[in-house]
């Protein structure tokens, strides 16, 4: 237990406190710091919400913009969208031919790392940007300067995750592959309580899971054949 | 005279407001709430660089999952520095990894707080950088109490520092105000936007949230399915959780209702660390709550 000053010592109180107190000529810098750090706190809350395929809000445009180095730099670039709007399906990545399938919650222990593969996983289908566009989408420019830096990323992302992926089994000595490992975006989607409750479902069967498709064309609700997996009532590797 | 009067008035108000102001960023107090918030923050910091050495080769150096190159592009538009750029070599991210260990350790201990705390988070800011992908909730809540604790006098109690007399012991400080108030606003920025971002939802409005929250395979960690079964119960829980987050920053402040909004954000972080798969965040976020717990203390009252 801390040892407290007795309220019987006023002297000492009184010496403690003036210790404690901040200097009045440093107090109005200090609000004015703590005024613009918490502008940069609401910068890209106000920012990300404000957006719309019309505009984003131009005040927070440039509220987000004139803070950008100081929010970015200082990790508060974060819109607090916690299971928001909706909760909704979760996304896995999975390699062409092979029975691996990260996150996984026995490969990665404990339950932090499995996280972090999973945010991995999330991010990597977030990042997703399709193999060619519609034909009445290619009329914008700039959609499809966006689409083209978009799929410059996916593609190098892609690359890099298989790369790590290749290189560490070639150095446990698995020689499974010899050419870059192809990854698969898989979605699990969200089961109703009736199928659930009734027993039609059972989460974490991997026969739900849905193979998302590189171009325009529709998912495919068949992984088995895909990941080379038995088509089983059982959850992947 | 009227005219005078009303331009009276809005000086003395401004005088008035300002004087609050000062009072409530830089009334001194102790740092005992502070001190607990600093021994959790650097014990999860240490926590969450062991768990980043486990992959070691997985996150950082040639082999990582996220090259140079992806990184470059990933942060081609923001400030984002480190020198964790994915030119790393291993040692040196290993080294990185220990040292942010070991001032997490520290942290939590309580040693040389006044340098290990922003080591601490800086450290981690770092990597944080580095594996921007990687990351969730958990880490933005490290990241600020580490950031705030670094302002404030948190080792001036319950700490080696304190226990070896590197400090002096438990003072009133400033210090420990200011981190505390921007503590709390910052908390009160998080719910306010998380609220209303679930308030865009359809989910949270028919009551269905919690059932689909219960029904992800992926962050579930203890099957609470059997939700389905008491429909209007999941809804309960979807509206309250919505409506307190919205609330929570104007109710957390009187003292008639925080107790009630504080018992509520213990249950709903409980209920997210035991059966949605994130024991850490929901950890934290409790933690990060005793930032508005008031103990009684004869040297002063900051309980306004």
């Amino acid at each position: 237990m801390p040892p407290r000053i007795e309220k019987s010592e006023p002297a000492a109180r009184v010496e403690h406190e003036s210790r404690g107190q901040c200097k009045a000529a440093y107090r109005k810098w200090l609000l004015g710091f703590a005024i613009f750090h918490l502008l940069a706190v609401v910068a890209e809350p106000l920012f990300f919400y404000s957006r719309s395929d019309v505009q984003a809000g131009p005040e927070f445009l440039a509220l987000r913009r004139g803070l950008g180095p100081y929010v970015d730099w200082m990790y508060l670039d974060h819109g607090y969208f916690f299971f928001a709007p909706n909760p909704g399906p979760s996304h896995l990545v999975g390699i062409r031919d092979q029975s691996v399938v990260f996150p996984d919650r026995k490969e990665q222990w404990p339950r932090l790392l499995y996280h972090r593969y999973f945010m991995l996983s999330e991010f990597y289908n977030n990042s997703f940007a399709p193999t060619a566009l519609d034909p009445q989408d290619m009329t914008d420019k700039l959609f499809v300067a966006r689409w083209e830096e978009d799929r410059r990323f996916y593609q190098t992302l892609q690359r890099s995750i298989s790369k790590s992926i290749q290189s560490q089994w070639n150095t446990r000595g698995d020689d499974r592959i010899e050419s870059l490992p192809e990854l698969v975006r898989l979605e699990r989607p969200l089961p109703g309580p009736l199928e659930v409750l009734s027993g039609a479902k059972r989460l974490g069967d991997s026969r739900d899971l849905i193979v998302l498709p590189e171009g325009p064309e529709s998912p495919s609700t068949q992984p088995g054949p895909v990941l080379g997996i038995p088509i089983q009532g059982v959850p992947l590797p | 005279m009227r005219g005078f009067g009303i331009g009276r008035f809005f000086v003395d108000s401004i005088k008035e407001f300002w004087g609050s102001l000062e009072t409530f960023f830089f009334r001194p107090s102790g740092a005992e709430v502070l001190a607990w918030i600093r021994i959790a923050t650097g014990a999860m910091i240490a926590y969450i660089h062991l768990v980043w050495l486990l992959r070691l080769e997985s996150f950082f150096g040639p082999r990582a999952l996220l090259d140079y190159e992806s990184l470059s592009m990933l942060h081609r538009n923001v400030w984002k520095w480190t020198y964790l750029d994915g030119r790393e070599s291993l040692w040196l991210a290993c080294l990185h990894e220990v040292l942010a260990l070991g001032a997490g350790l520290a942290m939590a201990l309580g040693l040389w707080t006044r340098w290990t705390v922003p080591a601490a988070w800086f450290l981690t800011l770092m990597t944080a950088h580095r594996l921007a992908p990687f990351l969730f909730g958990l880490d933005q809540i490290v990241l600020m109490l580490a950031m705030y604790l670094s302002v404030s006098r948190c080792g001036d109690a319950w700490s080696l520092d304190q226990r070896f007399g590197i400090v002096q012991g438990p003072v009133l400080h400033w210090q420990n105000t200011f981190a505390t108030r921007l503590i709390q606003l910052h908390l009160c920025v998080i719910y306010f936007f998380g609220g209303l971002g679930k308030a865009r939802g359809w989910m949270w409005w028919d009551g269905t949230a919690m059932w689909y929250a219960a029904a992800s395979y992926e962050y579930q960690s203890l099957d609470w399915t059997w939700i389905g079964r008491y429909a209007t119960l999941g809804s309960i829980l979807t509206h309250g959780t919505l409506f307190w987050e919205i609330a929570y920053a104007a109710l957390v402040w009187p003292r008639l209702t925080r107790p009630w909004i504080l018992a509520i954000a213990f249950f709903v972080h409980a209920g997210i660390a035991l059966f949605m798969g994130m024991i850490t965040f929901g950890l934290m976020m409790l933690v990060a709550n005793l930032a508005f717990v008031r103990l009684p203390d004869p040297r002063c009252d900051t309980s306004s």
